[in-house]
């Protein structure tokens, strides 16, 4: 393995976040118990409909929670050496290809927790030029079958959208884009009936739309709460892993109150009076993607400077994102994957959107971490600093991948950082 | 042999002056009273427009040396985007385009989806940088029903749109005669890639470049009356002599890599991307509906890099090498032009299977700053190309 810088991982205030964590551990056991047993192994996108394969009882695994998950275990750098051994350049896409690169470990069971498991099928979406490229890639390394869901744009630009996404969905997005996106879905359901020899349950899928939309209440009852309490009863480390780890889970029970848990545990903290810095001076928003590699970064800061960052992509598309209520449940699933790339990654859609955020949560100043190698994941940042700097809040933006540590100095962007919050900010170190 | 004829010299050098942004034919329609259109974006379909009476050119990237860089384009896009996208879109918010009635651009690559909403979004917040107002083809690349039926949806809502733009009913007489119009010019530009195919080739890659960008940059029927010209007089061009050579990788706005690579002792015998030869691929069904016609022929070309698996990629590339009868393959790929560099490993598997070397020239920055040293690169590969066709290694 290179010499790779090597990440902190971040201190756990929060109960829920340590049994999330150690959850996620159990659950990816059982799973590999799973497939051991026979049964299928779905490997999907993260802009894939997760719903459908739970209301199919298929097992599935997310391509970016398993970077995550090798970024966290330090494996990255071992990972996407391998992939570049075989033709494939150093800056490539990364965030999206650490699982493919993973895949080529001749040793597998050397992996996080036993390695990943031979998948039977692949899915993703197509919103990137290499979306495709890679899956295929990865579906021909098992020999195993893919299907690639379409991407469509929208042309309508709805005013305050996060208003209209739960019941006026039908009028928020484009009407052909939905009818579209419905057929897709069925093209995909037979694809698993076929593969998997799975059925599609209506009553399971109903049950967990309903679940999905109880998970975002709380997740918006959270990010409320947080949003109004000064000093902040828990920064985006406290929330960013449980609030993912759920999201994988999405449609579960357990997903439901591992949600609730952390409303309840943050609640618990402000009616006591608990904050991360009793001497807050900064509140931050982090944009972007988690630096998974690396989460006890963010924590430096609450220590030296009383500067916490309360806000993340990851908690907020939650609460504001996901939940939808009325019509048929497979065109309301439709309506959750035709927004999030927008709300992500798109101006006008993500910036009016994060100025909203920084308002409610009276952000101080913005870190915006681009990944250079991904245009996906970094949508409209010129758009986005304009729109906060005029709303009065500076922006930071860092430049890094999130999960490959190889380009990562640790000093540079702590100074950075440091130089944004005294000079920018004004805030001295405690 | 004889000398080619003078006309057909000077029609060489008008669609090159045309190419090369010498001659502005959109300008001159313009002032006449004409729509332009601009267009980014390989899906959008020109036969609309023409049959609108607008004239369709295609958005080009400023030339750039290397040495002043983009920096209009650098204010608004993230460094991921593409070396070929920041030439184009610095053009954009630098004002050059601003006389365009209208731009049309085509999800025919992620970074160009993110381009039509920082038009959009620049148009809302800085109205001053005065680019022309956006509009969106949304077309789909899966080879599905499904994907065959939203396209012909959306080209449906374009002509209504461009109907909109000039004030003109679009009739079936109108869009037959257009659909004539761009079938007539691909047949002429496919002929002289025959020439260009030949054994030897009479006509040069970096020349039939210019040609065939020409015809996205004036009106269709001047195109082809001067390529008639010139593919009357091709017989008795002189001869080109060189290793054969197809480019792949990333798309090209200007002569200069071509000129590079032959100027090594290579003649480019055909290439994939999006403004060589794969802009005049396929014709127009003239026996259908206009509409289905014209969204069958875009939807169900060979793939492009951007919006194809690896597979399609390889298998294309292999094809079109062997019809092309190319002694070795050039991948060259921009700077941040993630997809080529995707393809690029497999298809170098493939094509070394095939007995065809292929040199990968990746990351490559604007212009042509290390041209030495490519220079130098290029010579070493097209010399072990030689040295293996003399040694009997040539499977071609």
């Amino acid at each position: 393995m290179s010499e790779a810088f090597r990440g902190k991982a971040s201190v756990k205030r929060l109960q829920t976040s340590v049994r999330a964590t150690a959850y996620q551990k159990e659950w990816f056991m059982g799973l590999k118990d799973r497939v051991a047993r026979g049964e299928p192994l779905a490997f999907v996108n993260a802009d894939v409909p997760q719903e459908i394969f739970r209301a199919m009882d298929i097992p599935y695994v997310v391509n970016q929670w398993w970077s995550s998950v090798c970024a966290a275990k330090q494996m990255a750098p071992y990972y996407l050496g391998l992939l570049n051994e075989r033709g494939y350049r150093r800056d490539l896409c990364r965030y999206c290809s650490l699982s493919l690169a993973s895949a080529f470990d001749p040793e597998p069971e050397k992996g996080p927790w036993g390695g990943l498991p031979r998948p039977s099928l692949a899915v993703t979406r197509i919103t990137c030029d290499s979306q495709a490229k890679i899956f295929e890639l990865w579906a021909q390394t098992f020999g195993i079958p893919f299907y690639a869901l379409e991407n469509t744009v929208p042309i309508r630009v709805p005013s305050k959208w996060w208003e209209l996404v739960p019941y006026d969905w039908e009028e928020c997005f484009d009407r052909h884009r939905l009818d579209v996106a419905e057929e897709d879905y069925r093209g995909l359901i037979r694809f698993l009936e076929w593969h998997t020899g799975r059925t599609f349950r209506e009553t399971q899928f109903r049950a967990i739309m309903r679940r999905v939309n109880e998970m975002a209440e709380y997740f918006r009852k959270t990010r409320d709460l947080i949003a109004e309490t000064v000093p902040a009863p828990v920064a985006v480390t406290d929330t960013m892993q449980t609030v993912m780890i759920s999201q994988w889970q999405r449609g579960t029970d357990w997903a439901v109150e591992t949600a609730k848990s952390l409303y309840e545990e943050v609640r618990g903290r402000v009616d006591r009076g608990e904050s991360v810095c009793p001497k807050e001076q900064a509140r931050l928003m982090w944009l972007g993607r988690g630096l998974w590699f690396n989460l006890g970064f963010y924590q430096h800061f609450e220590e030296k400077y009383g500067a916490v960052f309360v806000w993340s992509i990851y908690l907020a598309i939650a609460a504001d994102g996901y939940a939808r209520y009325g019509g048929d449940p497979l065109r309301a699933l439709a309506s959750r994957f035709a927004g999030l790339e927008d709300m992500l990654h798109m101006p006008p859609w993500n910036s009016d959107w994060i100025v909203k955020e920084a308002k409610h949560h009276r952000i101080s100043g913005a870190v915006h971490l681009i990944s250079d190698s991904c245009t996906q994941g970094a949508g409209g940042t010129y758009f986005i600093r304009k729109a906060l700097e005029e709303a009065g809040v500076p922006v930071l933006q860092l430049r890094a991948d999130p999960v490959d540590a190889r380009a990562w100095d640790e000093s540079e962007a702590v100074a950075a950082m440091e130089q944004f919050l005294e000079q920018r900010l004004g805030v001295k170190p405690l | 042999m004889t000398e080619p004829n003078v006309s057909a010299v000077r029609a060489l050098e008008r669609l090159k002056s045309v190419y090369l942004g010498e001659e502005r034919p959109d300008v001159s329609w313009k002032q006449n009273g004409g729509v332009v259109v601009g267009w980014w974006g390989e899906d959008v379909p020109e036969e609309l427009l023409v049959a609108a009476g607008c004239l369709p050119v295609r958005i080009r990237g400023v030339r750039d040396s290397g040495k002043v860089g983009f920096p209009s384009a650098d204010k608004y896009l993230e460094r991921g985007f593409d070396v070929l996208v920041r030439a184009r879109f610095e053009r954009l918010a630098g004002g050059e385009y601003a006389y365009l009635d209208r731009i049309v651009l085509s999800n025919s690559s992620d970074a160009l989806v993110r381009v039509f909403y920082y038009l959009r979004a620049l148009r809302a917040t800085e109205p001053e940088v005065r680019v022309p107002e956006p509009y969106f083809y949304d077309f789909m690349h899966s080879r599905s029903r499904m994907a065959a039926l939203y396209n012909r949806a959306r080209a449906v809502e374009l002509k209504k749109a461009v109907e909109s733009w000039t004030g003109k009913t679009v009739s079936a007489d109108d869009l037959a005669r257009a659909v004539a119009v761009c079938n007539e010019n691909r047949r002429l530009l496919a002929k002289l890639t025959e020439w260009r195919t030949a054994d030897p080739p009479r006509i040069g890659g970096a020349t039939a470049l210019c040609v065939i960008g020409a015809a996205a940059a004036m009106p269709k029927e001047e195109h082809s009356r001067l390529l008639r010209v010139v593919l009357e007089e091709a017989p008795s061009f002189p001869p080109l002599s060189g290793v054969r050579v197809f480019v792949t990788g990333s798309a090209h706005d200007g002569p200069d890599v071509y000129e590079l690579i032959e100027s090594c002792g290579a003649v480019v015998v055909g290439e994939d991307h999006e403004t060589g030869n794969r802009y005049f691929e396929g014709l127009v069904a003239e026996d259908a509906d206009p509409i289905d016609a014209i969204v069958d022929r875009y939807h169900l070309r060979s793939p492009e890099s951007t919006r194809a698996t690896v597979s399609e990629r390889v298998a294309a590339l292999v094809e079109q090498v062997r019809r092309c009868r190319a002694q070795a393959v050039v991948a060259y790929i921009h700077a941040a032009d993630d997809a080529p560099s995707w393809d690029a490993p497999e298809q170098a598997k493939a094509l070394a299977s095939a007995g065809v070397p292929m040199l990968v020239l990746d990351r490559r920055p604007p212009g042509l700053p290390d041209e030495d040293e490519l220079r130098g690169r290029i010579a070493e590969f097209l010399a072990s190309v030689r040295k293996r066709a003399e040694n009997g290694g040539d499977r071609r």
